[in-house]
């Protein structure tokens, strides 16, 4: 019974953060308008809304169908370099959105060099990369690996047997893979989608670098540019409302995909000939050098230039804060991952089957929003908080302990309590079950939760910017301060150092997806 | 219709799967393929549906070639019904589209008079609106069927239909089955490894291995005139009883057995219903294992040499285990496998 009463605690506290702002939301709701809202409600938040549902909708529908192409290509094709590709398109995830952004808004500006040379030599024209519409791009090109990802695990898991029966009932199989095919894999699609809606609504690093007023910039604006905490809360609100539609969104479509998970014989590849294989080529790699390639070979060219400007002892003060944040952080979330999995597998109380969602759900509400709902209560309940970076990990905890949680609980699903059982009628204790059964069997996932928290820490921007002391600066900062200075080249070598970071976690990426196919 | 093979062999990578595989089956005929995994059946059946090209050989269909080295008539082409293994249902249709799904160039009436057919010829009234996950797997099956032969093929095939089901539920199914397809009068070919299956069902019985179809007979053949020892060996049980010949007698065992032909030194197969149960006979040896089936006694018993044979005795007769049974030879016909 004691342990009982000790699980349903971890699972109260791990999702306190989360509750704390949810209730301080409300409260700002329920609170009078502002001056200063009535201001925003006027001239502001009609077109920060409006921006925000537009880009997220585009966003989402552009990444699904790319996304989905692609991933039926390599799934259901064979054509050169398709085995190179089919691990190759997963690399504009270490890309973080803000560092796509700066390259892009650096070589395409109207004052940019390629534009320039462009614009004299054959007097091309195109649209400013700082619109909604260049947003809407940048972020697609750093969010379609998701949808690839789970539609390509989704079409290789449905068995060749289906695309057989189709065919004895009169199918091609470009038939089948319409009829059936994609059908199966709806919810995987829908559900990746929302992925990227959910990521798009909390992007606040892209947009703020492009100069597009949106939900996010707006909330950093009340908070930083006004100082008006009712306003950034209420703005904050009406974000949460969408994110937890979306999470809503995501979590009926993934229940829908539980129900049809099959196996059987692996999916047998059509192999494209002639223009057909050659299209697909070369379709993928300009798919993949626009992303990645092409970003990439800018930021080095950039570095190479500038390195010497900038790579002096500030830089590695940089990187050393960056990764004791992000260690830090890293670690908070992998220790409270597994205790939470661990307490969840004990309490199958509705205190624990509600609230484990909850302490979850941060993945889904934007950084800017869990920083102003963080800091406020709490800077009010305990003054001598400000100044530290206590909020700042709480607010890393709430956002990111869903990156944690998903393969420790996973993890621990595999490790049946029968085990425990028998163990324990075997005569061990807890010590020694620990380390003779849960640890061998829990270290590889919890491996994989490190390494993906930690990368994602790194990258992270809204949450740092908004709850660090004052004057303590990041690589993700830098890159950010640069950007807005219009400094592109300069920020070339910390963002450099981020994609560096961003790779690592690919391979666990990878090697889970070789896993589940 | 009509289906017949002619010497189809079928090669993967290095390994050749089928080596030369004739059968015939004569239009309304139900066929059964029975045979140790691996031995080709599934293949065979590919083959024959065209999910598979042969590597040379016939397949003809009617009167028309369906495969051949160079000529090989699409799947879609084919009108070809298959239950595949664990059925396949689409995950996402219900019960009704899924039967429908084969019948898309009809006009609409046509085919939903076909699927109402279907869901009544196969017992799943009340049922349209179902998703396949929440039926169970006799009902799956009965959809997979409908499924098969709502668009009327010319052949249907069937990869052991009955695998998932419990022992209760695929006697049902079989008996039923052979009605149903009697009545829509459908060549059918039939893949299984249960040999009770197969005589249930059976006009046409072949046993298959390695690649080959060793005799494709009446499942009465196959049972009780085997044409090798592997056939003998799979389908039913027996035990091989060493004998020499000499002056037109087998000498065995358990006494002689008049044969002109008696020559040299051989196997005879014996079943179970060869020898019979009888307290007063002089041949007796004693009882190391016995199966209780119900209506009769399955007794192993050994005689002096070691040797193990198998002998059936009706219910009452409950003898136990160390006791001494006596029986006689009641074989009505002799299958001789010459040693060489």
């Amino acid at each position: 019974m004691r342990a009982r009463w000790r699980s349903t605690l971890v699972i109260l506290l791990a999702a306190a953060p989360a509750l704390v702002v949810l209730v301080g939301l409300v409260g700002a709701w329920v609170a009078p308008a502002s001056d200063a809202l009535q201001h925003q409600w006027r001239y502001l938040l009609p077109d920060a809304s409006r921006n925000t549902i537009i880009l997220v909708l585009s966003v989402a529908v552009a990444a699904g169908v790319l996304g989905t192409a692609l991933a039926a290509l390599v799934a259901l094709c064979d054509f050169p370099g398709r085995a190179f590709f089919s691990w190759a398109l997963l690399l504009p995830l270490s890309i973080p959105g803000y560092v796509l952004a700066a390259v892009f808004a650096g070589s395409l500006d109207y004052s940019s060099p390629l534009y320039s040379w462009l614009r004299e030599q054959w007097g091309w024209q195109w649209p400013s990369i700082r619109s909604l519409g260049g947003a809407s791009f940048v972020l697609t090109l750093t969010l379609f690996p998701y949808v690839y990802l789970i539609a390509r695990v989704a079409f290789e898991s449905a068995a060749e047997r289906y695309l057989e029966a189709a065919a004895l009932l009169g199918r091609t199989r470009l038939q089948a893979a319409r009829e059936v095919l994609l059908p199966l894999a709806i919810p995987a699609i829908l559900a990746s989608s929302a992925l990227v809606a959910m990521e798009t609504l909390a992007d606040f690093g892209v947009v703020a670098a492009l100069n597009v007023d949106t939900l996010t910039t707006a909330l950093y604006r009340a908070w930083y540019g006004m100082f008006s905490l009712v306003t950034a809360q209420q703005i904050a609100g009406f974000l949460v409302l969408m994110a937890l539609l979306l999470l809503l969104f995501e979590h009926r479509a993934r229940s829908v995909l539980r129900m049809r998970e099959s196996a059987g014989v692996s999916l047998f590849r059509e192999r494209l000939h002639g223009w057909r294989a050659l299209l697909a080529t070369l379709l993928t790699s300009l798919i993949l050098g626009v992303s990645f390639a092409w970003p990439v070979a800018h930021l080095l060219s950039w570095a190479s230039t500038h390195w010497a400007a900038d790579l002096d002892a500030r830089y590695w003060g940089y990187v050393l804060r960056s990764i004791a944040l992000a260690g830090i952080g890293a670690v908070l979330v992998v220790s409270i991952s597994t205790l939470l999995a661990y307490a969840r597998r004990d309490d199958s109380s509705w205190v624990g089957r509600s609230l484990t969602p909850l302490a979850t759900a941060g993945y889904a509400i934007p950084g800017t929003v869990l920083a102003v709902g963080l800091y406020a209560p709490l800077a009010s309940a305990a003054p001598w908080l400000q100044g530290t970076l206590i909020i700042l990990f709480v607010a890393y905890i709430a956002r990111f302990l869903a990156v944690g949680h998903a393969p420790i609980a996973a993890g621990l699903a595999r490790l049946p309590t029968a085990l425990d059982e028998a163990a324990v009628l075997l005569g061990s204790g807890p010590l020694q079950r620990w380390r003779q059964i849960h640890w061998p069997l829990l270290k590889g996932s919890m491996a994989a939760a490190f390494v993906l928290s930690f990368v994602d820490l790194m990258k992270e921007l809204p949450i740092t910017l908004l709850t660090r002391p004052f004057g303590f600066e990041t690589l993700a900062i830098r890159v950010f301060e640069l950007t807005s200075e219009g400094e592109w080249e300069r920020a070339a070598v910390p963002a450099l150092a981020l994609v560096l970071a961003g790779l690592w976690p690919l391979k666990w990426l990878a090697g889970r997806m070789s896993h589940a196919t | 219709m009509r289906l017949e093979l002619k010497d189809v062999r079928f090669r993967r990578d290095a390994t050749e799967i089928l080596r030369g595989v004739d059968l015939q089956l004569e239009s309304g005929e139900i066929g059964v393929l029975v045979g140790p995994s691996g031995c080709g059946k599934t293949t065979t059946l590919r083959c024959i549906a065209g999910l598979e090209s042969v590597t040379s050989g016939e397949i003809q269909l009617g009167d028309r070639v369906v495969s051949s080295v160079d000529r090989h008539i699409e799947v879609q082409e084919r009108r070809v019904g298959y239950v595949l293994q664990d059925s396949a249902l689409f995950p996402h249709l219900c019960v009704a589209d899924n039967i429908r799904f084969g019948l898309r160039k009809l006009a609409r009436e046509e085919c939903e008079v076909r699927v109402a057919n279907m869901l009544a010829l196969l017992e799943l009234r009340g049922l349209e609106r179902r998703m396949p996950q929440d039926l169970s797997g006799g009902q799956q099956q009965r959809v997979a069927i409908a499924r098969s032969l709502a668009p009327q093929p010319d052949l249907l095939l069937m990869d052991e239909p009955f695998s998932n089901l419990d022992a209760r539920l695929r006697t049902d199914l079989v008996s039923e089955l052979r009605s149903l397809l009697k009545t829509l009068g459908i060549t059918t070919l039939l893949v299984t490894h249960d040999q009770h299956d197969a005589f249930g069902l059976a006009d046409r019985l072949g046993y298959m291995q390695d690649g080959r179809l060793e005799q494709w007979d009446t499942p009465y053949d196959v049972y009780h005139r085997p044409r090798s020892r592997a056939v003998a060996d799979f389908i039913g049980d027996g035990v091989m009883l060493p004998a020499i010949g000499k002056d037109g007698f087998w000498h065995t065992e358990l006494g002689t057995i008049e044969d002109p032909a008696a020559d040299g030194s051989a196997d005879l197969l014996l079943r179970p219903d060869d020898l019979l149960h009888d307290d007063d006979s002089p041949t007796r040896a004693q009882i190391v294992g016995r199966v209780f089936r119900g209506a009769d006694f399955l007794y192993t018993v050994q005689l002096p040499s070691g040797l193990r044979v198998l002998a059936l005795a009706p219910s009452h007769h409950d003898h136990h285990v160390g006791e001494t049974l006596g029986f006689r030879l009641a074989n009505d016909h002799l299958v001789v496998f010459r040693r060489d």
